[in-house]
This record gives C-alpha cells, structure tokens and sequence, in this order.
C-alpha cells in the first residue's frame, strides 16, 4: 500500500475507534499463544486482502506492540487490537519479513465475580489473588483482551506499574483525560480487594503485581463475569 | 499451521448433523474411541451410554488442526457456550477446551474446562468449577478423584485431569469425567479431551521452532486508566 493511503488509515491504538474493524469471533476462548510484533506499520484488513480498516503500529505507547493470533490461514493472521471498540480485531498479512512471531504460554484469567486474578503458565496456575475490579456502574468488561503495554510512572500515585490492556470502559467514554483505557495496576489501600468499586481497572495485590509484570506482552487476558 | 473456523451458522448445523448421525452410529457401531495409534486429536465432549457422537473433535497426522463450535448441541442437561479443539500430529500436541460449562442444571459448573497434552506430559485446568456448590481444583494433579458432594444430583463420581498412556508412547488427557449412574445404568461424560501421539516427524523436518515471547520492559510513561 503506498504510504501516502498508508497514512491515512486511522491507527489501531488505545486512543482511536475503529469503524469496521469485525469483532473477534471467540471472545471467550483460549488461543494457541501465538503473539506477532510488526517491525513495521502493518494494515490492518477486515477480511483476508479485504478492505483495510487500520493501520496497526509498531509501538503501541512506547511498547513494541504485540498482538495475539486469534485466528490464520495461508498468509495471513488476524490478531486482536487495542482500539475501540472492545473486541476489535483484523487480518494482517503475514507475507514479507515484517512480523515477529513468538509464544506465549501465560493466560490471566480474571473472574469478576469472584474478584479474583489467576495466571497460568502452560495451563498450570502460577498464582491467584483476590483483587478490585470494576464497580457496578463502571464494570470491568468482560471477553478476551491482552497486555498491551508496560508502563513506569516517573511519579506513581497508586502503583509503581500500570499494565494497560487491549479493552476499554464502556461506559466511560474518557476517565482522567485518557481513552478510558482499561489496565492492570497496583492499589496502595489493600482494603479494597475483594470489591467491586473501581472505574473498571482490575486493582491487583503488589505480589500478583510482580508476577504480571513479568508477563510477555501480547498475552492473553480472559475476562469473565 | 491450518486453523478451520467453524461459524456460528456452520457450527450449528455440523451439531445438527452430529446428533441426527449419531443415533445411526449407535446402532451400527460401538462408540468411537480415541485411537491408540495415532493420530494426535482433540474431542470437546466424548460420551458414552447417551448414545451421542463425540462432539467437537480434530485429529491430525501432519499439520495442525483448529476448530471451534460456539454453541454445543442439545445434549441433555448439558451446556457449553464454546468448544475448542486443537491437534498438531506432527508435533504431537493436542488441545481441548469448553467454555462456560453447565451440567446437570448447575450441579456442576465451570468457566472454562482445558486438557492439553504433548510429548512428555499433559495436564488439566479447570477454571471457576464448582460441583454441587463445591469448588474444584483449578490444576488438579494426574487422575485426581473426588468426592461428590450432596446437591450432585445424578453425578456420582468425578475423575479429573485422567491421564491414560498408550502403548504406541501418546497420552490421553481427559479434563473433566463425570459418571451418572452406576452399573448398567452407568453413563459418563468426557469433557475436553487431549490425546497425544508420538510425533509423526522428526525435528528436523518441521518448519522452525516459534521463539519465546520477551519479558516485557517496562518503559518510564503514563497513562490516565480507568483506575
């Protein structure tokens, strides 16, 4: 595609929303693992050579994206993306040498009604934890999102790391001056775990905090009511 | 790699073929079983004595196979809103999933039920399971046995995570298996099963090893969340 149509395509980042962009279709399933990094801007297709819908970035805030495979067939993979709205997802072609495959054998699994976190490593838990997550009228939401992003605050507040994921609130259009970006963060005030009272962040203890952060981006985070 | 989706519309109607096929097959032929021999396959529900075919199933001598049934047919009292199956016979791996499982009308349930096996090992996880009001083991150690618990309804025993080896060196990985019933009343249900042959290719003759995804590094930044 010339970089001048290129350019033109709105960027599959947290701050946009997408338009025609299919949602992914087993947002309750797990994947093979499979995770691509694009060396370079890739475009994002709603179908296979279809029409493009994005352009997907190789940084998403700073970070080297990383995407998880949801689905392939010769020459091409659709992988999740972190725009609006949630679920977005797109084919990019695998053709040329400008995507980066890996595996990741970690899933974290939130269930929100039982406020609790578990990461598992190959299938074998590694740790669970009871942790805050969204109040009722600001819910976590819920289907299969990933780690998009690791983030150091230069003057943290209320955690030393904040995990922005591929979701969004849906029902705060902006929080804070951001996108209303969903994340996985720490919380000082550990009174708070085991309740339903944040703006739809998931609030983990710092021990379960420390387990995340080691968590190759592009994994897969699978968000349960 | 080979991925075949299965749509909603598509997946509907293979269940329907499945289960109008299934009383034929029962008459006809005892209930398929998993192949002692290869090759490398995945079954999302194996049943027997309900007279039902397997339900969601892969099998690969070569390249991997992916499939995925949003909706389960209508076995009795038995629910699942996403089957998932996966099988690799040149690699020698197999996976089985089932998502948001109910049996029994909630005697027994759980959000996402997973066997998986390769070569050298298999294991289990069963996430949120809950039998008659009981929790579950989420990784539960091979062929783990447990108490059924009042409010079971008609479930009177629970094997997870089975392990059976064969003689042919693969390995059968079954996540969840409930038994109704007793003597020749006796029925079971499979859920999620793994079966994993020996490789049917050698190292060398596969397309390069998918590299470990990096640790991630953490970058100085911010971003207002939705805290």
């Amino acid at each position: 595609m010339p970089a001048a149509q290129l350019a033109r395509l709105p960027q599959a980042t947290t701050f946009a929303r997408l338009h025609g962009a299919p949602a992914d279709p087993d947002p309750t399933t797990l994947t093979s693992g499979l995770v691509v990094h694009p060396r370079t801007t890739q475009v994002v297709y709603a179908t296979p050579g279809g029409p493009p819908v994005a352009a997907l970035p190789s940084t998403e805030l700073g970070s080297p994206t990383w995407v998880p495979v949801v689905q392939s067939r010769r020459g091409w993979d659709r992988v999740l993306l972190p725009a609006r709205p949630n679920h977005a997802s797109g084919w990019i072609s695998t053709d040329g040498r400008t995507l980066q495959s890996a595996e990741t054998p970690y899933v974290i699994s939130v269930d929100l009604a039982a406020r609790r976190v578990t990461v598992l490593d190959g299938g074998q838990k590694v740790g669970s934890w009871t942790v805050a997550v969204g109040a009722p009228t600001t819910p976590t939401p819920t289907g299969r999102t990933f780690l998009m992003a690791s983030l150091e605050p230069a003057h943290p507040t209320y955690s030393p790391l904040i995990l922005p994921l591929g979701a969004h609130s849906n029902t705060l259009d902006t929080f804070g001056g951001g996108p209303g970006t969903v994340a996985l963060h720490g919380w000082p005030d550990t009174s708070v775990f085991g309740h339903s009272v944040t703006h739809g962040c998931v609030r983990v203890p710092s021990a379960a905090l420390y387990v995340l952060s080691r968590i190759p981006l592009g994994s897969l985070v699978l968000i349960r009511s | 790699m080979t991925f075949l989706h299965v749509t909603k519309r598509t997946a509907a109607a293979a269940a329907t073929a499945a289960l109008t096929a299934a009383a034929t097959i029962m008459a006809l032929a005892p209930a398929p079983v998993l192949a002692d021999t290869s090759p490398s396959s995945a079954t999302g529900i194996l049943t027997s004595g309900l007279g039902l075919a397997p339900v969601s199933t892969v099998s690969s001598n070569g390249k991997a196979e992916d499939s995925s049934l949003l909706s389960t047919p209508s076995i009795p009292a038995l629910t699942a809103s996403v089957l998932h199956v996966f099988a690799d016979g040149a690699q020698g791996t197999a996976r089985a999933s089932a998502a948001d499982l109910n049996i029994g009308g909630s005697q027994l349930i759980a959000s996402l039920v997973t066997a998986s096996c390769k070569p050298g090992g298999g294991n289990a996880t069963l996430l949120n399971a809950i039998v008659g009001g009981h929790a579950i083991p989420v990784a539960p150690p091979p062929n783990t046995t447990i108490a059924v618990p009042p409010g079971a309804g008609h479930i009177v025993a629970i094997t997870l995570n089975k392990q059976v080896k064969n003689s042919q060196g693969g390995l059968t990985v079954t996540a969840l298996e409930v038994q109704l019933g007793t003597g020749s009343a006796q029925k079971t249900i499979d859920i999620s099963t793994a079966n994993c042959a020996a490789p049917t290719t050698t190292t060398a003759h596969t397309s390069p090893a998918v590299p470990a995804a990096p640790a991630p590094v953490p970058l100085r930044g911010d971003l207002p969340v939705t805290g």
